[in-house]
């Protein structure tokens, strides 16, 4: 009976050490900067848009906390943290990411900023990295080049401090626990930098790093699944890429944005799409709305050739038919 | 003066169509101002975009089909209006009362200058979009459910 015993705490152990390893946090060391670039701000800026850093870390509305109210770009540079959005998981608070030093990122070094974007992970100030909650989309972040990195950090470090302190999350157990996020991201983090495809025209790649990289754009609009079962605790499902999913705050379903005739935007032109993203305005006039609106002004700030880039690319890949629930 | 007694005459059939079903039925009517809404933005948006040649006789008559349907807009929204048929009424509408009033005394706004004022070219009928079409997006942004 006693070896029986022995047996099943060393195995408990070996799992539990296994698992710890597993879930280590894991950085990139400095050596992937590149020498002696001092970050170029108007590229950062121009991430900045392209990122949509403001839609979720801007100042809340005070009556709908789910979204942030700054309209101007005065409001939508002070990075107070604070939008609040409820999931089955429990509330998550977008945290100031301001040059506070306290209530902010003030201290971070842009090695501390890469490995927030590329790999999830906090800095170490002391007692150890801690992974970020994939709900800040790194996922997708992960595919930016580091030297835009570099150049966002840059623009980042010109914006105001701001000392607001938001709440931290209120997560459901076993949620609660940061270090659960390792295995997730076993699944969901591959670490590969964007990769054009050869056979696409520089337009097509260029909409392709800007929609899977600082667009994040998948995190809304494909499905999350593994192994036939869709649930919200999965990695993006790739073979469905823009496909369609349900709405991660309640009822209703983020678009299909995928060339699909029935289920998707197959009949909308290349322009209908640039123009949608300039505008706000649908083929058919209606208006983006819902989550979309800061996403569109946030598009409306980018180059015209970058807007029909991010078109030309979402023409580009398989039409995924959504079905209807 | 014919043409503007025309555009009152269907203004006014509208707002009455719309008074009279509006108790009866407050989703399927509200549901049908805002495709009229659409009908008229599409028109407009045509001519803002080029597909479809200025004319500014035909642009007023469309704003003052929006500026029309903002009018009472509220009033199609009751307690307990958000069940009944499919619709896309966010329960922010009742939640936030006094926001989504103001989004639609905003819309009111912005149509009622647009046909106190309109425009007169293409250029102009872009900036009269750029500010009426911010109405609309504010107002789906805070209180229109994703489509299903």
């Amino acid at each position: 009976m006693k070896w029986f015993l022995g047996a099943v705490i060393v195995i408990g152990l070996l799992v539990g050490l296994t698992a710890l390893a597993l879930t280590e946090p894991r950085q990139l060391e400095a050596s992937v900067l590149p020498d002696n670039r001092r970050g170029d701000v108007e590229n950062g800026r121009y991430l900045f848009w392209a990122g949509g850093c403001a839609s979720c870390h801007a100042f809340p509305c005070p009556d709908a906390p789910n979204r942030s109210c700054a309209r101007s770009d005065e409001e939508k540079v002070r990075l107070t943290g604070g939008v609040t959005i409820d999931t089955p998981f429990g509330k998550f608070v977008a945290p100031n990411i301001s040059t506070d030093a306290e209530a902010g990122i003030g201290g971070w070094t842009t090695l501390d900023f890469v490995n927030a974007m590329k790999r999830g992970v906090s800095p170490d100030h002391g007692g150890g990295r801690h992974h970020y909650y994939p709900v800040f989309p790194y996922a997708s972040y992960q595919r930016m080049t580091i030297a835009d990195l570099v150049d966002l950090k840059a623009y980042l470090d010109t914006l105001p401090a701001v000392a607001d302190r938001p709440p931290a999350h209120e997560l459901k157990f076993p949620f609660s626990i940061r270090r659960g996020i390792g295995m997730w991201k076993l699944l969901a983090l591959d670490g590969e930098d964007f990769t054009p495809d050869p056979a696409q025209s520089d337009e097509v790649n260029r909409g392709a790093y800007l929609v899977s990289g600082p667009g994040h754009c998948s995190e809304c609009h494909t499905p999350r699944g593994l192994f036939g079962i869709d649930t919200a605790l999965a990695p993006l499902d790739h073979s469905r890429w823009l496909g369609g999913a349900p709405n991660p705050e309640g009822d209703g379903m983020v678009p299909n944005i995928t060339p699909d005739e029935a289920t998707g935007i197959g009949r909308w032109s290349e322009t209908d799409i640039a123009y949608a993203l300039e505008s706000g305005f649908t083929p058919e006039f209606d208006t983006l709305g819902g989550a979309m609106a800061k996403v569109q002004e946030n598009m409306a700030k980018l180059n015209p050739e970058d807007r029909l880039a991010i078109a030309a690319y979402l023409k580009s890949i398989p039409a995924i038919d959504l079905p209807k629930r | 003066m014919k043409q503007f007694a025309v555009t009152a005459v269907l203004g006014v059939a509208l707002v009455a169509a719309t008074a009279v079903t509006a108790a009866d039925n407050p989703i399927a009517s509200r549901q049908t101002i805002m495709k009229n809404v659409g009908a008229s933005m599409g028109g407009l948006g045509k001519m803002a975009k080029g597909e479809l040649e200025f004319d500014a006789v035909t642009a007023e008559f469309a704003l003052r089909t929006l500026n029309v349907a903002s009018h009472g807009y509220g009033e199609l929204f009751p307690e307990g209006s958000d069940t009944g048929a499919e619709n896309r009424a966010a329960p922010e509408i009742w939640s936030d009362r006094a926001g989504f009033d103001a989004e639609i005394a905003k819309l009111q706004e912005s149509t009622g200058a647009a046909v106190a004022a309109p425009p007169t070219s293409v250029e102009e009928l872009g900036q009269t979009l750029a500010s009426v079409g911010d109405s609309c997006k504010t107002c789906h942004e805070g209180f229109r459910l994703p489509a299903k």
